[in-house]
């Protein structure tokens, strides 16, 4: 479904990612894992249009999207969900949740439809959905976001870090979100610095280290993680 | 739509102001208040809505002005003309404004506005050709439009349209995409927002609203010199919106409306007016930050 072939890119001069190579297949969950300074959001960015690849080539479906700006992106079925939990803080949750829906916005009783499914998936924004935005914890905050990005309708959801600055149980009610959509069939490309989470959920693990893919596997009950540790640690190389 | 009822309920009741105020000054201090509520407001787009801080203001102010005299003198146009011409200057070079703060983020776009304002000023003080340099140029106001309480009346008007399509503006879709950008501009472009196009949209509508408010004081004060329309003036307009409260619909009006009558009520103090104008800021900044406006509406949470 998404394709990455040999992509370099970075800030300026500073690349960041080197011939980058990555495929995420329909359906399927992936989770590139690194350690800070690896590149990983920096990846993503890339592939949300964030940051324009100065070489190589993404495809989406077999359409390319590499140079298109990121607010393109949600209308070929991609939708990044920002590392930080970040919601308009001066809008209830309500118009956060809708303001997802922005580029089919003519798309009425879809809409409508689209915010039912996301209030029976996020019982609690429905409870606090005249609330303002900025008052809700940490957790509320990274539910909204996921619901926002439910909006769009997406075809392939790019997740950075959800776990990051959440108590370990709200992490557990955020995988158990995730594991829901994952069965719905949503692909699903997630950057996480939680390695537990990301083996738990993830099909496939990617291991970024220095800018590049450094090891893909399957995941399966097989799935050794002393091998992931030495890559975090560098000792396995 | 509480809020578009009581502006038409304030602007009848200042409908009866001529009346009332039955010396000239009172009536001309009100046309020039309607005038900066009209920049105040106009700016809020900008600075409260979309979150980008401009001191150049004061430059689309005086292109409005400008565009006026000097289409007078071109063509012997009036009012009706000047309006749209010089709304449509002021948004022409709003895009070129807006260009650059397609890169640029906070204090620099701050930075670089205070430039774009530095060169308008020099342009219309220098170019003595085209702008009549120091002196400026005069403004004839057509006989029907001479007398200052009809004049009041067409200022009045004029700030009622713009403050409703500012109201109706921030409270459309369009609005949203602001506020989103100010909250979070790459948020707000992975929801699918162009947000380089809009903002250079809402400078456009920024500018323009100031250049119409300069097309009514060329008239209000017959004539135009460039000292009315330097980084002294954008600093005012500022100071209102910060006085009153950003990204509150009445907010830039109220603190227009104080920072226009206060310092003629202590007008014997107005040599100290930018004194005054700084000492308040400070205040303002450190017990309400959010103006006078939202600390009465009370907090909202950041």
């Amino acid at each position: 479904m998404l394709e990455c072939t040999n992509v370099d890119a970075g800030y300026g001069k500073v690349m960041i990612l080197h011939d980058l190579n990555l495929t995420v297949r329909q359906g399927q969950l992936s989770a590139i894992l690194g350690s800070n300074g690896s590149g990983k959001s920096t990846a993503l960015k890339t592939l949300a249009g964030l940051v324009t690849p100065v070489k190589g080539q993404i495809t989406l479906d077999g359409k390319r999207i590499d140079g298109l700006p990121a607010n393109a992106m949600t209308e070929h079925g991609m939708c990044l969900v920002p590392q930080g939990k970040e919601v308009l803080a001066g809008m209830s949750v309500e118009e956060n949740i809708l303001i997802g829906a922005f580029h089919r916005r003519k798309d009425k009783s879809g809409i409508a439809e689209d915010l039912d499914r996301v209030y029976s998936q996020f019982p609690r924004l429905k409870v606090r959905r005249k609330a303002a935005a900025g008052v809700l914890s940490g957790g509320e905050r990274q539910m909204l976001s996921l619901g926002r990005a439910l909006m769009s309708r997406p075809k392939l959801l790019l997740l950075d870090e959800p776990s990051a600055a959440l108590a370990p149980k709200v992490v557990g009610e955020i995988s158990d979100i995730l594991r829901g959509l994952r069965e719905t069939g949503l692909t699903m490309l997630l950057v996480e610095q939680n390695v537990s989470m990301a083996v738990e959920l993830a099909e496939e693990i990617h291991i970024l280290r220095e800018g590049r893919i450094a090891h893909s596997r399957l995941n399966g009950p097989d799935f050794d993680t002393s091998d992931l540790k030495a890559y975090y640690l560098g000792s396995g190389a | 739509m509480r809020t578009p009822l009581i502006l038409l309920l304030t602007t009848a009741i200042a409908c009866a102001l001529p009346a009332v105020l039955e010396s000239g000054y009172f009536i001309n201090v009100a046309i020039i208040a309607l005038i900066y509520v009209i920049l105040a407001s106009s700016l809020d787009i900008m600075m409260g809505w979309t979150g980008k801080f401009s001191f150049a203001h004061a430059a689309f102010f005086g292109i409005g002005a400008y565009t006026a005299a000097m289409m007078q003198r071109s063509f012997g146009t009036d009012l009706w003309a000047h309006l749209p011409a010089g709304m449509a200057a002021a948004a022409l070079f709003g895009v070129l404004l807006g260009l650059p703060s397609l890169r640029l983020q906070g204090h620099f776009l701050a930075i670089m506005s205070i430039a774009f304002q530095t060169v308008v000023y020099l342009v219309l003080a220098q170019w003595t050709d085209l702008t009549g340099g120091h002196y400026g140029l005069p403004v004839e106001v057509s006989p029907e439009l001479g007398n200052v309480s009809t004049f009041y009346f067409v200022t009045l008007g004029c700030t009622l349209v713009a403050c409703l399509f500012v109201w109706f503006l921030t409270q459309s879709r369009f609005g949203d995409t602001l506020t989103a950008i100010r909250d979070d501009e790459t948020l707000a472009r992975t929801i699918g927002m162009d947000t380089n196009v809009i903002k250079i949209v809402a400078f456009a509508i920024s500018s323009a609203l100031a250049g119409g408010a300069g097309v009514l004081m060329a008239h209000h004060i017959r004539g135009v010199t460039p000292n009315d329309y330097t980084v002294m003036t954008s600093a005012t307009i500022v100071a209102m919106v910060v006085l009153g409260g950003r990204g509150k619909f009445w907010g830039p009006i109220v603190g227009a409306l104080i920072l226009t009558i206060l310092p003629e009520v202590l007008s014997d103090l107005a040599e100290y007016k930018h004194i005054m104008y700084g000492a308040l800021l400070i205040f303002m900044i450190m017990v309400m930050p959010q103006g006078v406006v939202g600390a009465l509406t009370g907090r909202k949470a950041k």
